[in-house]
């Protein structure tokens, strides 16, 4: 009801569209962007594109596939527009070595501290982009391709690659962790 | 041997070999790693969902209601014109030519329609700038900025007209407003055109005046 009311135009009902929506919309946005400030951008960029795009939505699927689909593209333009990354997300890339998942000697459960927030945007942004995709929105890497413009083994080594990193980021936390917790218990041995 | 980080992922996701699945099962720094892959998934599936910043709504609304206001013209518009169109028909005019852009005094040179789609690409491209499209806008800038889209959209639905549909005095006149549009929209978007640009807005500002 509310919909259609949004596709003719109703200010009042877009708005409840806007209430009910955007903060999924900010999250994927911001998740896929990998910055609060870009996140907001997307989400401002997403529904300008929803008021005007709205009566072409002809309700033959969910609502909410068709808004992750918009709101995807805009990411992806709003990519293509800011090339440029931030300086922290490039040290980390430049501080990280591509490895298959098993090739380190230490496996195993993944240390509590481990910031994954910080390490998602530390991700590049295609990869971070079919990881969120594949693993929290569930999309199938057919899915992703078409969104991408790629072939399903792109995003399936995408998908690889990102937890190859998520992988060796996580485990080069615990070490740091595991050494600090060390040094803090030989420190109170030694009072 | 180790799976692969495909191999891994399948397994996780119920589509492993069954090959794969032995090895995991007997190796364990591999059923580590599995372990890991879950965690990773359950950790970033666990991630809260943001809540925009306030005040978001604000610049959506002006631009509906820009819409709203627009849509509602253009209903009464072709209501007019239906009814003036239903009334020429009653009275028996045959040819009754509702729209009528231009004269046979128009008909300029195509050099000048060419000048003006190029002047238009020009502007196009400075909306791609990075620093005009990345930007929050106000409220007043993003309903400004619906508006002159709008329009734009209108003229460039007149012009895919099918090939002779647009005669080309009226071709002319449309891509100069489409130009005068474009240099809005950088405008507004905060940009300024360039020296180029200007050069040909001024051209066809003194051609309007003649």
């Amino acid at each position: 009801m509310t919909l259609t009311r949004a596709r003719r135009g109703d200010v009042g009902a877009l708005e409840e569209v806007y209430h009910m929506y955007s903060p999924a919309v900010f999250t994927l946005a911001t998740r896929l962007c990998g910055s609060i400030d870009d996140g907001e951008e997307v989400l401002q960029e997403t529904f300008l594109e929803v008021v005007r795009r709205i009566g072409s939505f002809r309700g033959e699927g969910a609502f909410g596939a068709w808004l992750r689909r918009v709101t995807v593209s805009k990411v992806l333009m709003h990519h293509r527009r800011r090339r440029s990354r931030p300086r922290e997300v490039r040290e980390l890339e430049v501080a990280e070595v591509e490895g298959s998942l098993t090739d380190h000697p230490q496996s195993g459960r993944l240390d509590a501290r481990f910031d994954i927030e910080r390490a998602l945007t530390g991700l590049p942004e295609t990869t971070r982009m079919v990881l969120w995709l594949h693993e929290v929105e569930g999309m199938t890497h057919a899915e992703i391709a078409r969104l991408l413009g790629r072939t399903a083994s792109f995003s399936k080594s995408q998908l690889s690659r990102g937890y190859g990193r998520l992988k060796r980021w996580s485990v080069e936390e615990g070490r740091r962790n595991h050494a600090s917790d060390t040094g803090r218990n030989v420190g109170i041995a030694g009072r | 041997m180790h799976p692969t980080p495909d191999e891994m992922l399948a397994l996780r996701d119920g589509n492993a070999d069954p090959e794969v699945a032995a090895h995991v099962n007997d190796c364990g720094r591999c059923a580590g790693e599995l372990d890991r892959l879950r965690e990773l998934r359950e950790g970033l599936r666990g991630l809260p969902q943001l809540q925009p910043p306030s005040g978001g709504w604000d610049v959506i609304r002006v631009a509906a209601q820009r819409r709203q206001e627009l849509r509602r013209r253009r209903r009464w518009a072709a209501a007019a014109a239906a009814l003036v169109a239903g009334v020429a028909l009653w009275l028996g005019v045959g040819s009754l030519r509702v729209f009528q852009p231009g004269t046979d005094s128009d008909v300029v040179g195509s050099a000048d329609l060419d000048a003006l789609i190029a002047a238009s690409g020009q502007l196009e491209r400075a909306l791609q700038v990075p620093s005009l499209r990345t930007r929050v806008l106000t409220p007043q800038e993003a309903a400004q900025i619906v508006v002159i889209e709008d329009r734009i959209a209108l003229i460039d639905l007149r012009l895919a007209r099918p090939a002779g549909g647009v005669r080309s005095g009226h071709a002319v006149e449309l891509w100069s407003d489409r130009v005068e549009l474009l240099d809005a929209l950088v405008q507004a978007r905060g940009g300024t055109t360039s020296p180029a640009v200007n050069r040909n807005a001024s051209f066809y500002e003194e051609r309007s005046w003649q």
